[in-house]
């Protein structure tokens, strides 16, 4: 007989991924808050940028993936797509909530308030808000193929947001910095170590969410498993039909 | 009240914000994991799945 408990726990590669990318956290943090050099204007205060800038990164990578997994669902209608998609989706609402709580402590020192609403910081209040209606749209949808097609609409509209949050701060007068490091090459005014420190950090932010996102499918695919099995009737005794667990 | 902080104050808030949140995100996988352990149908969905069950 198979133990359930075993099947559920972690495989024994995924705990060595995670135990490696603590490792890793903890190397990255003691640059960020040992090695790296102070900031000529902010002082000490540069070593929050480490772990704001590089969870805000990661949050959008995961809601632009969220919208990828959703596209591909719409696509091919395969479930696992939509398992995919809302692992990420979480992800994204995990990272992106966390950008917010670490960018309003960063800005409390730095721009002495917690919160403007400027275009920046609006954009990303408004993209948090759309991953939350992403799973209210989830709970409120029944039908597993029309949930997922919905939730997926939900994703690709976020996504969409990302490219005028990226460069919010060029095109508006916001309280937010101006980017400094430019995805297409145009320059980076940052320091050399600042910004090896920072694409370190980044690193360890996306093995997290590498080993969350193993973790959260593997229960997903169990969870959807079962649904389908609960709305065939064919798991205990065919007495399924009305409990629904959410994906 | 905030202004009292020091630099070095903000700086541990924000890191042990990001520890905190890691941590929480594992405790919720677990409890979902104990709440699918939980579930009978469940694990007899799991344990066919592994190919020991009807």
């Amino acid at each position: 007989m198979i133990d359930a408990a075993a099947r559920l726990r972690r495989p024994l590669w995924l705990r060595v991924y995670l135990g490696i990318t603590l490792l890793l956290f903890l190397v990255a943090a003691t640059f960020g808050l040992v090695f790296s050099p102070r900031d000529v204007n902010q002082g000490d205060l540069i070593r929050i940028m480490y772990a704001h800038v590089s969870v805000a990164w990661i949050g959008f990578v995961a809601v632009g993936l969220t919208a990828v997994f959703g596209a591909l669902y719409l696509w091919r209608g395969k479930r696992r797509d939509d398992v995919l998609a809302v692992a990420s989706a979480e992800m994204g609402l995990f990272f992106a909530s966390l950008t917010i709580i670490g960018g309003m402590t960063y800005s409390r020192p730095t721009l002495n308030t917690f919160w403007t609403w400027d275009a920046k910081l609006t954009l990303t209040a408004i993209m948090v808000a759309l991953m939350v209606g992403y799973f209210i749209v989830r709970g409120l949808v029944e039908d597993p193929v029309r949930r997922g097609r919905v939730s997926a609409v939900v994703a690709i509209v976020a996504a969409a947001s990302l490219p005028f949050n990226y460069l919010a701060a060029e095109w508006f007068r916001t309280l937010h910095p101006a980017k400094s490091v430019a995805l297409d090459g145009s320059g980076v005014t940052m320091d050399p170590t600042m910004l090896q420190v920072l694409l370190l950090n980044t690193a360890v932010a996306g093995m997290i969410y590498l080993g969350f996102m193993f973790d959260r499918v593997r229960l997903g695919r169990i969870e959807a498993e079962l649904e389908a099995e609960r709305a065939a009737g064919a798991v205990g005794g065919g007495a399924g039909g009305k409990e629904v667990v959410r994906v | 009240m905030f202004d009292a902080w020091s630099q070095w104050t903000w700086v541990t808030v924000a890191w042990l914000e990001l520890v905190l949140a890691y941590g929480g995100y594992l405790v919720y996988l677990g409890w979902r994991r104990r709440k699918l352990l939980a579930d009978d149908r469940a694990r007899r969905v799991i344990e066919r799945e592994a190919g020991g069950g009807p």
